[in-house]
C-alpha cells in the first residue's frame, strides 16, 4: 500500500522482467532525445542565438534612431521605412508599444537583426500564415538575431509579452523583397 | 496525554492528530474558495478570449487574468498542497503534527497574503501579469502579499518536515516513510528550493517598488523568477503523482510493484526536474546555448525518465490489484471492469492521462530550443500548462477530494452521481481546451493577449480563420471544464456543510 | 534508519531527508542559477560608439562616408563576433 510502511528489504528487491523492459526503453529514449539536441543545433539550420550583449537602453534608442535616419526610404503611420545594404547591421527597438522602424530585407542576405527595448520586456513575434518567430527584447540588452530570410512578403511583428494596457496594439511590420 | 489527541479512522485505522486534522480542513476550505474565486475569473478570460464574444474590456482582461493565475496556481494549489502535506507528515504516520499554534499561523500569513493579493488586483493597483516582469511595476502591497503567503507556506514546509522528524524520533512507525509521504517529502523539497528563489527575487522587488533599489534588471529578474515560478510546478508534479499513488491504493487497494524504481523517480525528480525553469529562457538574450540545452533537457532527461516510470508503475499497480480481484481474462478485462465509476479512480487515470499526453509531451517538446522559436509566448504554452497543472495536478486533487470529505470532514457526498460524473466533464473540457489552445497557438496566436484582431492597432493583421476556430473550440472546451469545477465546488462545499455525519 | 546496511550511501539518499534536501536545493541552484547568473554578470557591452560612427561619421569623415555606405556597415561584422 502507498499509504502504509513498505516491506522490509524493499531496497534490494530486483526489478521484474516488464519493469526492466520498460526502464530500458525510457532510458533509450531519454538519451535519444538528449543527444539529439545538442547535434540538431549542429546540423539544424534554424537555433535561437546565443549572441548577445549589454546595452545602455538610451543609447541604443539613439543608434536605432541614427540607422533608421541614414536608410530611411519612406514612412508609415509615422515610423520610418528603412532599407538597410544587403548583409548590415539593423536595428529594431520596441518601446511605446510600436516595433521600430519597418525593416526592408532582401530576400537571401543574412543580416544581424539588433533586437532590444526602451521601456518593457517584449515578445518580438513575427507572425504570417506561413511561420511563426519569437524572441525576447529586453531593455539593457542587445540581442543579435542572424536572420536570412528566405520568402519575399509582408511580415507582421505582434507583441507576445504582456507590456502594460497597449500590449495589444502593439504591432509593426517587416518587409522582403 | 497525548492519546486524547487522537482518533481512530474507522475505514483506514489510521490514527489521526486532531490538531492536524482541524488544520487539514481549514486550509483545503480555503483552498476550495480559491478555486472558486480563480474559476469565476477563469469564466471571464475565456469568454474574453473567444473573438466572438469578448466580453471584458482590455484592463478587466488582464486584472482578472493575473488573479486567475494566482488564484488557481497558487492559492488554489498550494493550500491543498499544505492540506496533503499535513495529512501525509502527520496522519499517515500515525503521529503529532510539529507545532500546530505555528501551523495556524503559517496559515494566517497565507490568508493574509492571499487577500493582500487580490485586493490590489481587483483594485487595479498590479496590471502586470502573474510574471510581474520589471520594469512593469505593481503596487508594493501586492509584492508584499506575496511574500507573506510564501513565508506562511515557508513554515508549514518547515513543519511537515518537523513532523516527519518527530514521527521518527517518537517511532510512531516501523520502517522507511510510506510512497505517499516520500513523494510529499520530494514535493516539499522542490517547495524550499522554489520559496529560496521567489525570496531571492520578490524582495528585492519589493525594495524597488517602494523605491529603496533603482532598478531591477529584466534579465536577473528572469533567471531567478523562473527559479521560482516553474519549479513551483513541479511541486504540483511531485504532490500530483503522490495523489495517484494514493487514489490508486484508496480506489484499487493497489500496491507499488517495485517501491525502489518508485522512489527513484521521485528522486529523479527532486535532483533534476527544477532546472526546466529554463523552458521560458530558451529565446532570451544572454544564456548561452550550453546553457540551455543542459538545463531545459533536465541533465539528459532524467525528469522525463522519472515521469515515465511512475507512467508505468501507477498503471502497473492498478491492474496487479485489479487483476488479484479476479479480472483476469484476456489482455484488458482488469481495465474494463475497473471502478470507472469511482470519482477517485475516474480522476486519476484521466489525469495520468492529460498529464503525460498533454502536458508532459508538450512541456517536454516545446522545451527544446528550436521548437520554443515557434512556440514561445503564444497560446500552445498556455495550453502545455493547462495539461499539466489544470488537467493534471488539479484534477487529481479534486479525486482526492472525495476522499478527504468522508475521512477527515467524516461528512458524506451530498451527490454521489455529480461526483461520479464530475472528473470526465472536467478532464474532456481540459483536454479539449488544452488542445485547441495548442493549435490556436501553433498559428501564432498569443498568450496574455486582449484583441488578436488588432482593432486599432497601427497596422492591421488577420490571423488565419482556422486559428479562430480553434480559439472558440478552446472555448467550449473551458466552458465544459468550468462546468465540471463548478458541480465540483458545489458538491463539496455542500457535501462539507450539509452531507450526512459519518460517526 | 529502518533499512539497514545493502545500500550505503546510496540507500542514505532514500532515507536521509536532510540529505536529499541539501543535495536538491544545491543541484538546481548550482546548474541553473548560479550558471546563469554568472552568464549574465560576465555579458560584454555592446560598443556603440563603433556602430554609431559607421553610421554618423564624425564631420571630417562624412564627405567619405556618404560616398560608400554600403561598405562601411560590412567590415563592422567581423570585429563584433562574440569574444
Amino acid at each position: 500500500m502507498s499509504i502504509s510502511v513498505p516491506e522490509k528489504g524493499w531496497y534490494s528487491k530486483p526489478l521484474d522482467k516488464e519493469e526492466k523492459v520498460w526502464v530500458a526503453i525510457a532510458v533509450a529514449w531519454c538519451l535519444l532525445t538528449f543527444f539529439l539536441m545538442p547535434v540538431w543545433h549542429v546540423v539544424g539550420k534554424q537555433n535561437p542565438s546565443s549572441e548577445s550583449y549589454k546595452v545602455d537602453p538610451v543609447k541604443f534608442n539613439e543608434l536605432a534612431a541614427a540607422f533608421a535616419e541614414k536608410y530611411k526610404v519612406g514612412e508609415e503611420n509615422g515610423i520610418p521605412v528603412v532599407r538597410p545594404p544587403a548583409g548590415s547591421d539593423v536595428f529594431v527597438v520596441a518601446g511605446s508599444y510600436q516595433w521600430r522602424p519597418i525593416l526592408e530585407l532582401e530576400k537571401g542576405k543574412e543580416y544581424r537583426i539588433h533586437l532590444s527595448s526602451t521601456d518593457f520586456q517584449h515578445g518580438f513575434s513575427v507572425v504570417s500564415p506561413k511561420f511563426v518567430m519569437n524572441y525576447m527584447a529586453l531593455p539593457g540588452y542587445d540581442y543579435v538575431l542572424k536572420v536570412t530570410p528566405t520568402e519575399a512578403g509582408t511580415y507582421s511583428i505582434i507583441c507576445n509579452e504582456f507590456c502594460g494596457m497597449g500590449h495589444h496594439i502593439m504591432i509593426g511590420k517587416l518587409i522582403v523583397k | 496525554m497525548a492519546q486524547q489527541n487522537f482518533r481512530t479512522c474507522p475505514t483506514t485505522g489510521l490514527k489521526v492528530h486532531l490538531p492536524a486534522e482541524g488544520l487539514i480542513k481549514a486550509n483545503a476550505v480555503v483552498a476550495v474558495v480559491a478555486i472558486l474565486i480563480g474559476g469565476i475569473a477563469a469564466l471571464a478570460v475565456l469568454l474574453t478570449r473567444v473573438p466572438a464574444v469578448h466580453i471584458l474590456p482590455a484592463d478587466w482582461f488582464y486584472r482578472l487574468l493575473t488573479a486567475h493565475a494566482l488564484d488557481m496556481l497558487v492559492v488554489w494549489i498550494i493550500f491543498f498542497e499544505v492540506a496533503g502535506l499535513y495529512f501525509g507528515g502527520a496522519v499517515l504516520l500515525n503521529s503529532r503534527l510539529a507545532a500546530p499554534k505555528v501551523a495556524w499561523f503559517a496559515f494566517l500569513l497565507m490568508v493574509v497574503g492571499a487577500v493582500i493579493v487580490n485586493a490590489i488586483v481587483l483594485m487595479g493597483g498590479a496590471d502586470v501579469t502573474f510574471t510581474s516582469y520589471p520594469p512593469l511595476k505593481a503596487h508594493p502591497a501586492y509584492y508584499l502579499g506575496i511574500i507573506l503567503f510564501a513565508v506562511g507556506t515557508l513554515t508549514a514546509v518547515g513543519l511537515f518536515f518537523g513532523t516527519l522528524a518527530i514521527a521518527k524520533k517518537e517511532k510512531t512507525y516501523d520502517g522507511s516513510l510510506p510512497m505517499v509521504t516520500f513523494g510529499l517529502m520530494s514535493a516539499a523539497i522542490i517547495a524550499v528550493l522554489t520559496l529560496a528563489h521567489g525570496a531571492a527575487i520578490y524582495i528585492p522587488t519589493f525594495l524597488w517598488s517602494i523605491g529603496v533599489l533603482p532598478s531591477i534588471d529584466p534579465s536577473m529578474y528572469r533567471i531567478i523568477w523562473w527559479g521560482f515560478g516553474h519549479p513551483s510546478q513541479q511541486i504540483n508534479v511531485c504532490a500530483m503523482v503522490s495523489v495517484w499513488y494514493l487514489l490508486a491504493t484508496l480506489t484499487t487497494g493497489a500496491k507499488p510493484l517495485n517501491e525502489k524504481l518508485c522512489r527513484t523517480a521521485f528522486l529523479l525528480y527532486v535532483l533534476f526536474i527544477n532546472v526546466a525553469s529554463e523552458h521560458h529562457l530558451l529565446v532570451d538574450p544572454v544564456l548561452s546555448t550550453a546553457h540551455k540545452i543542459v538545463n531545459t533537457s533536465y541533465v539528459m532527461h532524467l525528469a522525463v525518465l522519472a515521469s515515465m516510470i511512475h507512467a508505468f508503475a501507477v498503471p502497473a499497480m492498478t491492474e496487479v490489484a485489479l487483476r488479484n480481484k479476479g479480472y483476469t481474462k484476456g489482455l484488458f478485462e482488469w481495465l474494463k471492469k475497473a471502478p470507472w465509476g469511482e470519482p477517485g479512480f475516474s480522476a486519476m487515470m484521466l489525469s495520468l492521462f492529460i498529464f503525460g499526453f498533454v502536458g508532459g509531451i508538450t512541456g517536454v517538446t516545446f522545451g527544446t530550443e528550436q521548437i520554443s522559436i515557434i512556440r514561445h509566448n503564444t497560446w500552445a504554452i498556455t495550453g502545455h500548462f493547462h495539461g499539466t497543472v489544470v488537467g493534471g495536478t488539479t484534477l487529481a486533487f479534486m479525486g482526492l477530494t472525495y476522499y478527504v470529505v468522508p475521512l477527515i470532514f467524516r461528512r458524506e457526498i451530498i451527490s454521489k452521481k455529480a461526483a461520479q460524473i464530475q472528473p470526465y466533464l472536467f478532464g474532456i473540457g481540459v483536454f479539449i481546451m488544452a488542445n485547441a489552445m495548442m493549435f490556436a497557438g501553433s498559428y501564432g496566436i498569443p498568450r496574455r493577449h486582449w484583441d488578436i484582431t488588432f482593432a486599432g492597432a497601427a497596422f492591421p493583421y488577420s490571423f488565419d480563420p482556422t486559428a479562430m476556430l480553434f480559439m472558440t473550440l478552446a472555448g467550449l472546451g473551458g466552458l465544459l471544464a468550468i462546468t465540471g469545477g463548478a458541480i465540483y465546488v458545489l458538491n463539496t462545499v455542500g457535501s462539507v456543510f450539509f452531507g450526512k455525519k459519518i460517526s | 534508519m529502518a533499512e539497514q546496511g545493502q545500500g550505503g550511501l546510496l540507500q542514505s539518499f532514500y532515507e536521509n531527508m536532510y540529505l536529499l534536501l541539501v543535495v536538491g536545493v544545491l543541484l538546481p541552484t548550482v546548474i541553473y542559477t548560479v550558471w546563469g547568473l554568472a552568464e549574465m554578470m560576465s555579458l560584454p557591452q555592446l560598443d556603440v560608439d563603433k556602430y554609431m560612427q559607421a553610421l554618423k561619421p564624425a564631420p571630417s569623415a562624412q564627405v567619405e562616408a556618404q560616398s560608400a555606405p554600403a561598405p562601411e556597415a560590412a567590415p563592422a561584422q567581423p570585429e563584433q563576433a562574440k569574444p
